[in-house]
Order: structure tokens, then C-alpha cells, then sequence
């Protein structure tokens, strides 16, 4: 299919990209790694009048570390996630979520940044962010904000990121401690979304569970945190019984949809096991 | 491309056998080939289809205004503009000869009658401007009922489909084998039978999922045209087209040239295909239309769809008494090639391997508001095959019986080969229960059931479960006595032509249009062997009707049974006219002359021969030749087979179930198929595998889901789930080999054995890991939700999209004054 | 797909009867809407939907199609086409009120059809965003009804101070609930869990936002019934009293929230929410026993547009409600067969 015709600008700075957006006109859409905006412009479900794409916006590449956080560029792909030896190391549960995402041409392509800011719930990453506690760091035409993942997933497929702004990077704290980590998606073929998914890090210490971040991916209109699964499990025993428990209370709070795939009470039953597992595998059972 | 590169030079070993690689793949997978989508001629327009939105509607108007005046469009039309030409889409089946067929028009003139059917055509000097004006054609719409569900169109007081019609049953047809003469009366045997079981099985519909899109070229040349199309069948498409426009066949040509993928799918004559030359004519100028995967999806024929009524009698001691089936068959809006007749193809089926005494088939085909249904790999037989090998499995159960004993104790012997079915087939060889034994000890069949005993003790989450299919299918299509006895417009025979090139080398023409079998490989072995020249200095054409004039082109596993048979017998004419000549080249008796590796030798008298290659110099020149012949050796032949060939096999899934998410998981497949001869055994294996992707792709994958609109819910790859590698497990896979007896090569065809062998293995290995959990039937594709439902909360999981529209939806919220709930707010359903 | 909407009104029946059947009213409930044309009980217009990068746009008409007095039972059928050709989108909405005792029970069941490449999908996008957008529909429809014939006078606006004072709770929750529907809202809700102060600074922009109508709602804050402030003033006074409730007990104080809010509820590109299901989500209520409602100050719409609205520009969870006359009519059913709506997406 071929999309509805746009204007198309493709900066090499972060500061060209912002004013690029700003000078976009109505209907901007920032290209990232184009893996979810191409199809929906080819099936012209989406007819932007500007296409600004930032593939060639070189600092927005790349992983570092800035004190006690990983700083992803918003620009790193999947495929270099992965690969990441820093990632590997302070956050592997991040480059175990990226390898279930679509399939490997899509990985090559797809970015961090962009999968995040697509905020698809089905999606793999942001559930993944939310759990880590991961801050996005956007620019805009009055500089730079952070905002923690606990506010940037607004709603379905929708951010805190404003017109013209832009997500540059996500700064993942470094875990210190025990900690285990698993992301546990459930989907019928390898390539497909999430029916339902779990990111889980736990931290353990002297045979009890410490500390346990659980993140949900679409379960709701937005990724979410098992509150209360994490709240049953802090302090508790490391035991299967007791993350089994605890497990059961994953759908509190969450409003899965219906659709081909799962209705939602076979949602809220999935999760409640991928929670069981995931946190099981985390803390090393 | 190196495996057996010295193979023909060292050899006399015999070509076929010999697992050479594909010789056409290298330009098939880099593309640098001629597919059509990459035609460019001078001055070609392009064709951009707006198509209906909406499953069932009369076209109240379609203002066609803005998109005439958009730039470098040169036409836009209407079914109107085009409802005196264009005649109807050709049914080629009528099965019954009261089947009532409401015409198929290319293009909708007053209703639509299914998403995705044609409106309007725009006319663009570029890809690009046809398609952004297609936005811009306005068209408005009476809704009428959608017809969706096949019970429900047969019931009484039904919505119509075609409201000029009666009903929705487009025909009935019966086959009772009792009336025929081949079996005994059905409703006795079941009126007698100690035990009969009764299933509804549901054979959900299948989109083929080429991976080609049909694309197709027309060229004007004064009153000639040509016509590139990605088909499977340039030959049968030309006769259609020229019957369907008026246009006469003789100035029609049709080219398939390298077609990626087809399946059944691109057995068809296209709307789309009309038009462009409907358009060509009209304009005077080359048009061009490809497709998007999304019109792919939604506008391309479709497979399958049938809901199954069969009851099964038996004595207690599990001897099979009776087989009864009626199908309701889903047609889809109209009848297109051969709609109606897949079910029917089908009907000779049912009784599988199985000795049953009296079989009754009933069919009602039925239009519903959807793409219309034609032949789909398998094409009624994996239909056919899924509902006995199902069927088996429930009477064991009823029985209590072991359901491999069940059907060891019902299925046809070696020794009573060739044996006629009550359906009146007649099968050719085979052996059943050496196939099994293979298989069963690729599978580790013991070992499997001992631990399938353990994890059932143990209450193990995941269960095991083992599921049998041993099955056979009908291939090489086919005697054309026998098309004509079942009201098929055509024959089955096959054609194939040899031109001996005066530097030797061989041009082999095959009326069989291959879409990615290796035909060109293949047959590059069986004429290598017959002339004994080597297997690189043999060239493979075809899918050009000027170049390949005759032929019934590629499906029903017939290639290489009745094509390839073909070109065995051009081969001996070709051998027979260079006897004579070698004769009078070395001035020896024909009946002395031996011919072997390319030569023919005076018998003793070493040194005195001459070889094929330089016969064919010779007759080039012409100086030298006998005067009782033309100076020609070129040869062509046409092959009608007497019977059909019955490949068979038998194939065995073990699947892991896991009863708290209900995903399934095959943990291993074994199968072993006898398709008689092997030519190329890579070819074969690569078949095999193909097949089984397709099956399991059935049994757990694939569905076109319509919501109760009638929109086609699964319209991107993204729901329309086809597996790749990454989804299906290793095969373990072997063979047998019975030598088919109807054809000179020996073989009975292999493209669709893994299709149709595979799927009720898999769905019976599920239902034998959670049979004790009470489950005894779920619907294909076996989704996780499904599974764990049935296994969880009864029933067969129950249909995946008629809770509401537009794929689920239905939502309840509670809400106070002003103030969202948590379940409004967030969309939560309740 | 069949879409159920139930609520409960705090007026009586015929009271409630009267303002379903008031098209003018009940049109703006829905977001994102324009209308074109308004003749009797027919009326022309159009939707335009934004959801993550799905763009459509739905032009068609609706009416009424039956109106049961003896059933308290209206019925509404629409239709349109997307402008792109991507489909149509069909809905019959039918609402049902019944009497309980002094309240009114509201039972919407709308039935949403979908074709074209939207419902070509097996996610559940459409079920998602049919479900959302008539969540917001019914919230605002029940605010609507809510207000009974009262809203039908615009000066009213006086005594919501002391209502949405008496309604406190049910106002935090609107505003709340309104958090994951329009950034409006969202920073709204934002902003009434933290210090009044950093908002100062967001409401000229908020108020720009919003539209150049709503330029005097600058000064609106100490007088609400300044007609021009109308439109962005009565969010301010919604929100003034969550000062002081125990669920944001660390609110300003209200002079302070108020200037803060008026700006925060219109304001659309300033800064980031929180997701809907956070902390500030929405406690579920009873059907029954609701808040008695809300100010009728929150109805006021922050300005006519006279072009498709898009859910963002009107900061629809707070209240879209009367647009000038020509504009106002019948867009509610029109809106139903919309997708949602959403924008900010990157």
C-alpha cells in the first residue's frame, strides 16, 4: 500500500528535529524506527501532513552510564539492546523483553524510544520501563523534562510527551542487590504481540523475597504494576506457596480488554500464573 | 547448487532419486526474476480497486466526480459503466444440474454481496495517483441483513444472500453408496449398529496466504492481447477469459511467468484479472494491477469452511459399519472456478483407509456475505480427512478401544490392494500398517504413552498427548472420464512437448505451470534419465500459452503424476524418431540398436554408435536422414490418467498441553508418507514440510474471522496468524514406497499430503492429552483461550468472534452522575 | 459490537426525559464532534477521532428515530463515512431512563458498528475505544441529566461554588477519572496533588490552549458568573474544594487551587498525567447514591470551535457543553461511532 502523500524532514540534531516539529503543522509524526507508523500510514490509517523522522539523529544512539543509571538513547534499537554489554549487566530483564519483540528485521529497525513512545499496551517494553522505575527524559521547545514511567503511559497508545516535544532518553536506575529478573510473555506465534506478558525483578535476601517489581503489559489501556502481588510479596518467604499466593492477586486493579485473542477474564487468569512464573524464575525457584 | 555436480558426468546413476537442488530457486529467491508486479511497458496505466466496505448492501450511489478530476487519473468506473461487458466470473463445477449459480459479476453493479468486493475501478497514470484518488469515490449504501453463519442461512425464513434467489443452498448433492452400487444401504447399516457416534465438526475457513500477490498486466496489441498474471493456470484462464469478455482465444495469450505461491489460491479466474483486460480493450493501453496484502486478504478466494454432521456405526467389537456425513459448505457470495465443487471433490474422501460397508454423502453448498471459497491446498480432502481420522478417535473412545487397534482392525490390508472403496475408488497401492510401524518408531511411540501415564498419575500441569492420522488422498487430478462423470467442465489430462536443440541440448515444454514446485527441476531429471543427456543440458518452459499451447497447469498434486508422465512419454516418442534416424546414421536395424545413457549402440559391435545430442545435429542439418521421416525428432505427448494415484501415510503428533494456560505445544511429529516414486527427494521432504505447516497452521493458527458485520476481523497478518519457523517443531519424517501403478514414473503426487495429513493428528494429540479432563471436542485453531476453556469450563471453546462485532467488543460500565468508574473510564469489560 | 452504559441520575424522570430529548444539550456530551447541520430531529456532522497514530475523520448524520414518551425510551440512529474512504461507522443508541424513587436510572445501549480497515483488526482497538468513548459519553451525558432543567440556565453558574463544595467528592473523581481522557484533565488532576504554585506559570498557556475564546478566563477565578468566563471558570470551582478534601490533603489552599485549576483543566500541552489507573484513579461508587452532582459550572463549554474538535483542543473529560446555537445540536450519537481520541502520542 502506498500511504497518503506528507512532507518529510529528516534532521541530524536533536534541536533540528525540535524545530522540524515545530514548523511540522498540524498532524507531525516523528519516524523513529518507522515499525508501527509505516504500516498504520500505508494502510492510511494515519495521514500526517509532516513525517519528521530522526533516524539520522545521531546522539539520540547509543548507552551509557550516568551515575547510577543506565541512560538508553531513544534511538538505540532493539537490536542493539540486546547486544548491549551495560544492559546485559545492570539491566538484563530490558534485553530479555527486547529479544520477544516482533521478529528480527523488526528488531534491526525498531527503536527503544520509539517502541516506548508508541505506548501500544500489547507492547513488550513499557511494562518493562514502568517496573524498573525507568524516567524518560523528553525535549521540548523549553528544554528538557523528566518524567518518571509511572507518568508517562497516559492511556492507549497515548504519553505524557506533548506536541513538539520528543523522547531523547530513558534512564534505567542500576539495581544493586540480589536481584533476579524475567520477562514471561504468553503469545501464540513468535512474532505477535503480547496477549498478555510479565516483567518481574526480584530482590532477595537471606531466603525471602526483599523486594519485588512487577510490571504487566496489556492488561489495560497502559502498562501497569501488580501492586498488590508486590506488596504481598515483600518480605515474604521465597517459597513457590508463597509467590503462588501472591500471584493470585496480579489482576487487582486491571482492566484487560476483550478481543480475537483472549477475552478479559482469561486475561486476568493468564496473568496470575505469568506473574507465578515470572516472579518464581526471578527469585531463582 | 555443487551437490551432485559431478553426479551427471560420472553417471550412469539415474537421475531420478537423486536429491538435486532446485535449479530455478537461485533467481525465485533473490528476485531476480520476472515476477509479474515487475512488468513496466510503455504508456501503462494502473488500476486501483475501491472495494465495499460493507458485507451486504445495495448500492443507493457512487459519485465518482472528485476522483475523475484528481491528477493523472484517466478513468474512473463503475459496475455500471462495466455491467454490459463484463459478464460473469466462470464457474467451471456445476456439480448437481440444478445447482443455481447467481452470476459473478467482476465488479458490483446494484449490491454488494461481500467485504472487499469491487465498486469502482480508478484508472491512473501511476500506482500512486489511482490509489490516493480511490479516497476520494463516494459511494453510499442501503444496509441489507449480513448472511453469515451456515446454520443459520439454511434455517427457515433466513436472510438471502442473493434475494432473487429461493435460499441460500446454491445445490444438494448426494452420494449414496448403496444407490451406487458400492456399498450397502446406509440407513440400514445404521439402523443395525450396536454403537454410533455423532460429532459436529467445524472445518473453519482458511485464507491461502500466498506469498506472492496476484498481480496481472494486460497488453492491447491492435485486436491481440496479452496477459501476464500471477496464476497458476494461464491455460484455464485463457479459455475463461476468452469465454468470459468475448474476446476471441486465438488473439488471447496468457503468460504466468515465475508466480510465487498459489496453494489453490491462484486457481482461480480473478475479477480483477477481467477487468484489466475489460480496461485494456476499452483504453486501448497496457493496465496493470497488483494487489495489497490487505485486497489479498480480504478479496482473494478463501478455503475451507464447512460445518460437518458425521455419524459413525460399529459393532462393539469395533468393526465400522456405516459412515454418514452432511456438510454444510460454505460458497461464499458466488460461485468463482470450482466453489462448489471442492466439497464434492471431497465426498469420495470421507471413508479414508477405512473398509466401511455403507456411506451416505450429503452436501448442501451455501452462500453467505462472504469472499467466495474455492480451492485451497487439499482442496476437500483435508476436509474429508480431518472428519474420519476425528470421527476414529471418538468411536475408540466410545468403544474404549486403543485408537491405533481401532483402526488396524478397519483398515484395508496389504494384500487386498488394488481395492475399491465404497466410495467407488478404487486405490492403488500401498501399505498401511508398514507406514504406521515406521512411524510410531520415529515417534518413540512407547516411550511417549509411558510418560503420558506419568504426568496423568502425577496431575502434572502440562499433559501429553498422542493424536494418529492415517490417512489417505486422492491426487492426479485426474481422468478426465471421471471430471466429466462429476460434471467437471474440463478434462485432467496433462501435456508436454520436447524440442531436441541442433547443439543437443533440450528444451522441455510442460503444460503444467509451476508457482514454486520445481518442475523444472524434476523434470530436468525424468528427461535427463529418459534421453540420458546430462541434467544441466535440459531447459523446463512453460505458463506461456504460446509457448506451452496445451496444458491443465498445476494443482491437486498432479504435476508430476500426469505432467511429469507426459513428458516420460514425449521422451519416448523422442527416443522412437532418433532410433530411425540413428538407424540410418549407422546403417544398422532399428532391432539391433540398444539405447542407454544418451547412445545408441549397434548391439555387438562395440564402437558403432551414435548419441541423442547428435541426432538432433544431424536432423538440424538435415544432409542426412531417412527419407520415410520428417527431419525432425521433436516430440510431444498428452497424458489422461485411467485412475487416480493414492498416496498415504501415516502421521503421529504428540502435544504438550499446558492445562493452566492452556497453550499447546507440539512436542514432536513423526510421519511417514508413501507418495509412490520419488524423483527428488529434497523436493519431496520440502512438500512434506510445506504441507505440515499448513495443516498444523489449521489445527492451531489460522482462521478468517468475520465479525457479525460480516468484516473480516483477521484483515492483516497481524490476526491472521501464519507460522514461521520459529512456531513449529522438527519434523521426523520418512517414507514408504508403494509404486503407484496408473503412471510410468511410479508416483502418486506429494504437494498436499502433509496439508491434509497433519491436521487431525494435531487436534486428536490435544484431545488425548485432556480427554480424562473431560474435553472432547475444541474448535480449530486450537487457541490457548480455547483450550484452557474447554478444559476449564466444558464446551469446544466456543467461537472466537460472535460475542459481539469488529472482533469481541461489547463492554458494560456502570457509571454515577459525572463520574467514571474505574471499568468506564478505563474500558474494561465486565 | 453492543456497548452498555448504565447510570443513575439524581433528578427525577421527567426532568430527565426532557434534557435527552434536548439535542443541543446532549450533543457536546460527546467529544470530538462538529456539527454541520441541525433540521428537526435530524443532523448533519462529523467526528474526529485520534487514537495513538490513527487518524479518521467520520462525516454523516443521525436522528431520532423514535422517542416513547410512555417508555422513557429515545432512540438515536447514525452513520458515516470516514473522509479517507477507510470505512463507514453505524450506531443505534438507545436510552431508557427509569424512575427510582426521586433519581433516574439511565440504561444506554449502544449498538456500534464498524467496517473498513478499523475493523479490520482482531485487537481489541475497537472495542477499547468504542467502550472509552461511550464511557465519556455516558459520564457526560450523566452530568447532563444530572443537572436537569437547571442547566438549561446558564446563570446558575452562581451556585456552583457551593455545589461543587457539597459535591466534593464526586467532582475529585470526575476530574480524576477525566485524567486518562484529555490532557486537560490530566494535568488537572495533576496539579491538584501537588503545590498550586508550579501551575501558575501553565495558565496562560493552559487558557491559550483551550482557545482564544477563553482568553478572559484569565480573570475568571473571582467571579464566576463573568459570562466570558464561563467557559474555564466553573473548572475552577469543580476543583477549588479538593483543597480540602482528605484525598488531597496537601492541596493549597482554595484561592490558590483555584487559580491554579481554572488553567490546569484547560490546559492542554503543558505537562505530563498520570496513568488513569494510578493513585489518582476514581474510588468506584455505588449506581445509586451518587454525588448529587456536578456544578453545573463544569458544563460550561471552554469555546466553541467551529471545526472538528479533537479531543485534546476541548479538554472533553472536564466538559464540552454548549457550543454557540448553530453548532450546538445533535453530535452526541454522531460521536458514538467514533474511535477515541487521543493525540499526544510522539
Amino acid at each position: 500500500m502506498i500511504p497518503a502523500p506528507f512532507q518529510y524532514a529528516r534532521p541530524t540534531t536533536v534541536d533540528e528535529a525540535l524545530q522540524a516539529i515545530a514548523e511540522g503543522g498540524e498532524d507531525v509524526k516523528i519516524l523513529a524506527g518507522g515499525q508501527s507508523l509505516i504500516p498504520v500510514m500505508r494502510l492510511r490509517l494515519a495521514a500526517p501532513e509532516t513525517v519528521v523522522d530522526i533516524t539520522r539523529v545521531g546522539e539520540l544512539r547509543g548507552v551509557r552510564e550516568d551515575g547510577d543509571a543506565l541512560v538508553i538513547g531513544a534511538m538505540t534499537t532493539h537490536h542493539d539492546v540486546i547486544t548491549d554489554p551495560l544492559i546485559a549487566q545492570y539491566a538484563p530483564l530490558v534485553a530479555e523483553a527486547t529479544e520477544t519483540v516482533a521478529d528480527r528485521q523488526v528488531r534491526y529497525r525498531g527503536t527503544f524510544g520509539g517502541a516506548l513512545a508508541h505506548a501500544d499496551p500489547a507492547g513488550d517494553l513499557p511494562a518493562v520501563a514502568l517496573a524498573l522505575d525507568a524516567e524518560f527524559v523528553i525535549a521540548g521547545p523549553g528544554g528538557r523534562r523528566t518524567v518518571p514511567a509511572a507518568d508517562f503511559f497516559v492511556d492507549y497508545l497515548t504519553t505524557a510527551l506533548e506536541e513538539g516535544e520528543l523522547l531523547v532518553e530513558i534512564r534505567v536506575p542500576k539495581l544493586t542487590g540480589q536481584w533476579g529478573m524475567r520477562y514471561e510473555k504468553f503469545n501464540r506465534v513468535a512474532q505477535a504481540w503480547s496477549i498478555v506478558a510479565v516483567a518481574a525483578a526480584v530482590r532477595r535476601e537471606d531466603g525471602h523475597i526483599a523486594e519485588a517489581r512487577i510490571g504487566l503489559t496489556n492488561m489495560g489501556p497502559t502498562p501497569l504494576r501488580a501492586r498488590a502481588t508486590e506488596a504481598a510479596l515483600a518480605g515474604a518467604d521465597a517459597t513457590p506457596e508463597a509467590i503462588a499466593s501472591a500471584a493470585r492477586q496480579a489482576a487487582e486493579g486491571t482492566s484487560p480488554s476483550s478481543d480475537l485473542n483472549a477475552q478479559a477474564d482469561y486475561r486476568e487468569h493468564l496473568v496470575q500464573v505469568l506473574t507465578r512464573r515470572a516472579v518464581s524464575a526471578a527469585a531463582g525457584l | 547448487m555443487t551437490v551432485t555436480e559431478d553426479a551427471a558426468t560420472l553417471a550412469p546413476a539415474k537421475e531420478v532419486g537423486q536429491p538435486r537442488r532446485r535449479k530455478e530457486d537461485a533467481r525465485l529467491i533473490t528476485g531476480r526474476t520476472t515476477w509479474t508486479d515487475n512488468m513496466v511497458l510503455p504508456g501503462m496505466l494502473h488500476l486501483a480497486v475501491v472495494r465495499s466496505p460493507v458485507a451486504h448492501a445495495r448500492i443507493t450511489g457512487i459519485d465518482v466526480s472528485a476522483a475523475q478530476q484528481a491528477p493523472n487519473v484517466v478513468a474512473v468506473y463503475t459496475g455500471r459503466d462495466l455491467a454490459e461487458e463484463q459478464g460473469s466470473i466462470p464457474c467451471a463445477w456445476p456439480v448437481t444440474a440444478d445447482m443455481v449459480n447467481p452470476g459473478h459479476p467482476s465488479i458490483a453493479v446494484d449490491q454488494v454481496n461481500h467485504v472487499g468486493e469491487a465498486v469502482a475501478i480508478v484508472v491512473g497514470r501511476s500506482k500512486v495517483a489511482a490509489t490516493d484518488a480511490v479516497e476520494l469515490v463516494d459511494v453510499d449504501y442501503e444496509l441489507l441483513p449480513p448472511v453469515l453463519d451456515l446454520e443459520e442461512a439454511v434455517a427457515d425464513g433466513a436472510d438471502l444472500v442473493h434475494d432473487q434467489l429461493e435460499s441460500n443452498t446454491s445445490y444438494h448433492f448426494v452420494f449414496d453408496a448403496g444407490e451406487a452400487g458400492t456399498g450397502t444401504d446406509t440407513e440400514q447399516a445404521f439402523a443395525d449398529a450396536e454403537v454410533v457416534v455423532s460429532r459436529r465438526l467445524v472445518q473453519q475457513r482458511l485464507i491461502p496466504a500466498f506469498m506472492e500477490p496476484r498481480s496481472v498486466v494486460v497488453q492491447p496489441q491492435g485486436d491481440n492481447y496479452t496477459m501476464w498474471s500471477a496464476t497458476q493456470v494461464p491455460h484455464v484462464l485463457r479459455v475463461m477469459a476468452a469465454m468470459v469478455t468475448g474476446i476471441p482465444e486465438h488473439k488471447l495469450r496468457v503468460v504466468a511467468p515465475d508466480v510465487g505461491g498459489g496453494f489453490g489460491g491462484k486457481l482461480q479466474v480473478n475479477p480483477e484479472e477481467i477487468l484489466c483486460l475489460l480496461l485494456a480493450r476499452r483504453l486501448g493501453k497496457p493496465v496493470k494491477w497488483t494487489e495489497t496484502r490487505s485486497e489479498s486478504l480480504m478479496a482473494a478466494h478463501h478455503g475451507r469452511g464447512q460445518v460437518q454432521f458425521i455419524d459413525i456405526a460399529a459393532d462393539r467389537e469395533g468393526n465400522v459399519k456405516g459412515l454418514r456425513v452432511r456438510l454444510l459448505a460454505d460458497m461464499g457470495a458466488y460461485l468463482r472456478l470450482i466453489t462448489p465443487g471442492v466439497p464434492a471433490l471431497g465426498a469420495f474422501m470421507f471413508p479414508g483407509i477405512y473398509k466401511f460397508p455403507a456411506y451416505r454423502f450429503e452436501c448442501d453448498g451455501v452462500f453467505t456475505n462472504k469472499v467466495p471459497t474455492d480451492a485451497y491446498r487439499g482442496a476437500g480432502r483435508p476436509e474429508a480427512t480431518f472428519a474420519v481420522e476425528r470421527i476414529m478417535d471418538e468411536l475408540a473412545v466410545e468403544l474404549g478401544m486403543d485408537p491405533l487397534e481401532l483402526r488396524r482392525k478397519n483398515w484395508i490390508k496389504a494384500e487386498e490392494f488394488p481395492f475399491t472403496t465404497v466410495a467407488g475408488l478404487e486405490y492403488d497401492s500401498g501399505d498401511y500398517e508398514q507406514a504406521t510401524q515406521k512411524a510410531l518408531e520415529l515417534l518413540g511411540y512407547d516411550e511417549l504413552r509411558a510418560e503420558q501415564k506419568r504426568r496423568r498419575e502425577s496431575n502434572d500441569p502440562v499433559q501429553l498427548g498422542i493424536g494418529f492420522s492415517t490417512f489417505t488422498e486422492m491426487c492426479g487430478l485426474a481422468p478426465s472420464r471421471v471430471l466429466g462423470s462429476l460434471s467437471y467442465g474440463a478434462g485432467g489430462w496433462e501435456s508436454a512437448s520436447i524440442r531436441m536443440l541442433p547443439t543437443g541440448k533440450v528444451e522441455v515444454v510442460t503444460g503444467s505451470t509451476p508457482h514454486g514446485q520445481g518442475h523444472e527441476t524434476a523434470w530436468s531429471q525424468l528427461v535427463a534419465d529418459q534421453l540420458g543427456v546430462p541434467f544441466e543440458d535440459v531447459e523446463v518452459l512453460h505458463g506461456d500459452t504460446a509457448v506451452a499451447p496445451r496444458g491443465m497447469d498445476t494443482y491437486g498434486s498432479r504435476s508430476l503424476v500426469v505432467g511429469g508422465t507426459a513428458v516420460v512419454k514425449a521422451a519416448e516418442k523422442v527416443v522412437a524418431k532418433a532410433r530411425k534416424v540413428a538407424a540410418h546414421l549407422l546403417e544398422a536395424s532399428e532391432d539391433d540398436l540398444e539405447f542407454a545413457d544418451g547412445k545408441f549402440a549397434v548391439r555387438g559391435t562395440p564402437g558403432a554408435s551414435v548419441g541423442i545430442q547428435e541426432i538432433a545435429l544431424a536432423v538440424f542439418a538435415a544432409h542426412n536422414y531417412p527419407e520415410d521421416v520428417e527431419p525432425s525428432i521433436d516430440a510431444e505427448a498428452t497424458f489422461d490418467p485411467v485412475n487416480f494415484s493414492f498416496p498415504h501415510g501415516t502421521h503421529l503428533c504428540a502435544m504438550d498441553v499446558d492445562t493452566d494456560t492452556g497453550m499447546v505445544k507440539i512436542r514432536k511429529y513423526a510421519c511417514v508418507d508413501d507418495v509412490g516414486t520419488i524423483v527428488n527427494p529434497l523436493i519431496v521432504e520440502g512438500q512434506i514440510h510445506g504441507g505440515l505447516a499448513q495443516g498444523i497452521a489449521q489445527a492451531l493458527y489460522e482462521e478468517a474471522v468475520y465479525d457479525a458485520d460480516g468484516n473480516l476481523t483477521t484483515g492483516s497478518f497481524v490476526d491472521y496468524l501464519v507460522p514461521s519457523a520459529a512456531d513449529l517443531p522438527h519434523f521426523d519424517t520418512a517414507n514408504t514406497v508403494h509404486v503407484a501403478p496408473g503412471n510410468p514414473i511410479g508416483a502418486k503426487g506429494v504437494g498436499e499430503a502433509g496439508c491434509i495429513a497433519s491436521t487431525p493428528a494435531v487436534v486428536n494429540a490435544a484431545l488425548d492429552a485432556v480427554r480424562h479432563l473431560g474435553v472432547s471436542d475444541i474448535l480449530m485453531p486450537l487457541t490457548p483461550e480455547r483450550v484452557w476453556r474447554a478444559i476449564h469450563q466444558g464446551g469446544d471453546g466456543g467461537d472466537r468472534a460472535t460475542a459481539g462485532t469488529n472482533a469481541y467488543g461489547g463492554a458494560q460500565t456502570e457509571s454515577t452522575a459525572g463520574v467514571s468508574t474505574p471499568a468506564s473510564s478505563l474500558g474494561g469489560d465486565r | 459490537m453492543q456497548l452498555e452504559n448504565s447510570f443513575t441520575v439524581p433528578v427525577p424522570i421527567d426532568e430527565a426525559w426532557r434534557v435527552l430529548l434536548d439535542i443541543e444539550r446532549i450533543a457536546p456530551c460527546m467529544p470530538g464532534a462538529a456539527l454541520d447541520s441541525v433540521t428537526g430531529d435530524d443532523f448533519t456532522g462529523r467526528v474526529k477521532v485520534k487514537l495513538g497514530p490513527i487518524n479518521l475523520t467520520y462525516q454523516g448524520k443521525a436522528s431520532f428515530v423514535e422517542k416513547d414518551e410512555a417508555a422513557h425510551r429515545a432512540v438515536i440512529d447514525a452513520r458515516g463515512k470516514d473522509q479517507r474512504g477507510n470505512g463507514t461507522a453505524a450506531a443505534v443508541v438507545t436510552a431508557t431512563l427509569a424512575a427510582e424513587g426521586s433519581v433516574t436510572r439511565v440504561d444506554v445501549l449502544t449498538d456500534l458498528n464498524i467496517t473498513g480497515r478499523p475493523a479490520q483488526f482482531g485487537r481489541g482497538v475497537m472495542t477499547d475505544v468504542g467502550n472509552k468513548l461511550l464511557g465519556q459519553f455516558a459520564d457526560k451525558l450523566a452530568a447532563q441529566l444530572g443537572e436537569g432543567d437547571a442547566q438549561g440556565d446558564a446563570q446558575r453558574a452562581e451556585t456552583a461554588a457551593t455545589k461543587a463544595a457539597a459535591t466534593v467528592s464526586g467532582v475529585v473523581e470526575e476530574v480524576a477519572a477525566s485524567v486518562e481522557q484529555t490532557p486537560g484533565d490530566n494535568a488537572a488532576a495533576q496539579t491538584a496533588r501537588k503545590a498550586g504554585a508550579a501551575a501558575k506559570k501553565t495558565a496562560a498557556a493552559a487558557t491559550d490552549a483551550a482557545g482564544g475564546g477563553t482568553a478572559p478566563a484569565k480573570k475568571a477565578p473571582a467571579k464566576k458568573t463573568a459570562p466570558a468566563a464561563t467557559d474555564t471558570a466553573p473548572e475552577a470551582t469543580d476543583l477549588a474544594p479538593v483543597a480540602g478534601t482528605p484525598v488531597e490533603a496537601d492541596s493549597p489552599p482554595p484561592d490558590a487551587t483555584l487559580v491554579d485549576r481554572m488553567p490546569g483543566a484547560s490546559d492542554v500541552p503543558v505537562r505530563p498525567s498520570t496513568p488513569p489507573s494510578g493513585p489518582t484513579a476514581p474510588p468506584s461508587r455505588p449506581a445509586t447514591g451518587g454525588p448529587a452532582k456536578s456544578s453545573p459550572a463544569t458544563m460550561r463549554p471552554p469555546v466553541a470551535e467551529p471545526e472538528p474538535i479533537d479531543l485534546l483542543e476541548v479538554a472533553g473529560g472536564a466538559a464540552l457543553a454548549r457550543f454557540a446555537k448553530p453548532l450546538a445540536g445533535a453530535a452526541a450519537v454522531l460521536l458514538v461511532i467514533s474511535l477515541v481520541v487521543r493525540r499526544r502520542r510522539r
